[in-house]
């Protein structure tokens, strides 16, 4: 198969090491991989935190990053607006074929976009959250088209899409 | 060396700072520690408030053991790297943690098992897991292989590809 344009996106903490998890494995080599032997193509969607300035992974293509105004009350929504233009911009310029999201709060947008343009849009619950669903996977399911959980126990919160197979930790 | 990191929470750790300060002469090697926002006095080990997430991953990958705050990203940082890692879950009830999610992260994970991980609730237990853990670094013991794991990357990177993902 072609490599495929995959935009990762996830705020920063567990968020990112278990998005990093699965670049690991979504560069790994394609079974039949055109050319380099490369695997898909991966853009980093995050934050502008600090601590994330100049960042950069094995695999990792490229990094955009979308302002963040804070954790919050009316900081959220704002947040969500300004993401909203600024991940659109994102979009345009990357023309990802997936978006692939370990939360938090920055994936929806991205979700969302995916699922309004036919793509494939992908959500995996943090490994943290084993017996009660998070705020991020209860506003990003019905616009997902993939929803991973990492406990067995969180099936019952969500509807049929969620899948439990296994966890990160 | 020793790391020791506590993610960007900004809630103090004393508890975990204290105990690691007060033992690090007794164990034969540099200590590290990422205090966070928090900050801390230490004596005997060298403390770094402001880290980017960048340096963190190459403090992991140097050193020998890992101590972090419970939750998933020290564990997932020290399998990256094959380190040991030791987790104290940040605690509620010592106003470390807003909530409950770093001790069901570690439950979760020494409940799994894992001969690399090791989860110490009471503080006095830490010492004589830091001995343990510098031993499996010195044996060079590695993780062992995770078929749940490796089910859910590839579970993920199916999906990705938009094929059918396989029942578990």
């Amino acid at each position: 198969m072609r490599p495929l344009r995959v935009l990762c996106v996830a705020s920063g903490g567990g968020h990112l090491e278990q998005l990093l998890a699965c670049i690991d494995a979504l560069t790994a080599p394609l079974p039949n991989g055109r050319g380099s032997g490369r695997g898909h193509r991966i853009t980093l969607g995050i934050y502008e935190y600090s601590n994330l300035r100049g960042f950069r992974y094995p695999g990792i293509e490229r990094v955009r990053s979308v302002k963040f105004m804070g954790f919050a009350g009316l900081a959220v929504y704002a947040s969500l607006l300004v993401g909203l233009f600024q991940w659109a911009w994102i979009f345009l310029t990357e023309h990802p074929d997936v978006v692939l999201t370990t939360g938090a709060e920055v994936g929806i947008v991205p979700l969302v976009l995916a699922r309004l343009t036919g793509r494939r849009a992908i959500f995996i619950e943090t490994a943290a959250r084993l017996e009660q669903p998070s705020g991020t996977g209860k506003v990003a399911y019905p616009f997902c088209t993939h929803f991973f959980v990492q406990s067995e126990a969180m099936l019952e919160f969500y509807g049929p899409k969620a899948r439990y197979v296994g966890s990160l930790l | 060396m020793i790391f020791v990191t506590v993610g960007s929470a900004l809630a103090p750790f004393d508890r975990l700072f204290k105990a690691v300060d007060e033992m690090a002469p007794r164990l034969g090697e540099p200590v590290i520690m990422q205090v966070g926002f928090a900050g801390f006095k230490a004596a005997n080990v060298e403390c770094l408030g402001y880290v980017t997430f960048g340096r963190i991953q190459s403090l992991v990958r140097e050193c020998r053991v890992l101590i972090g705050h419970g939750s998933t990203g020290p564990v997932l940082m020290a399998r990256r790297y094959g380190k040991p890692v030791i987790m104290v879950p940040r605690l509620p009830e010592f106003g470390e943690t807003a909530d409950a999610h770093p001790l069901e992260a570690a439950q979760f994970v020494e409940k799994k098992g894992s001969r690399m991980t090791e989860v110490v609730y009471d503080i006095a237990d830490l010492e004589p897991a830091v001995r343990r853990a510098q031993a499996k670094a010195d044996a060079g013991l590695t993780y062992e292989p995770d078929p749940k794991r490796e089910r859910l990357l590839q579970a993920v990177r199916a999906a990705v590809e938009g094929r059918e993902i396989s029942a578990p």
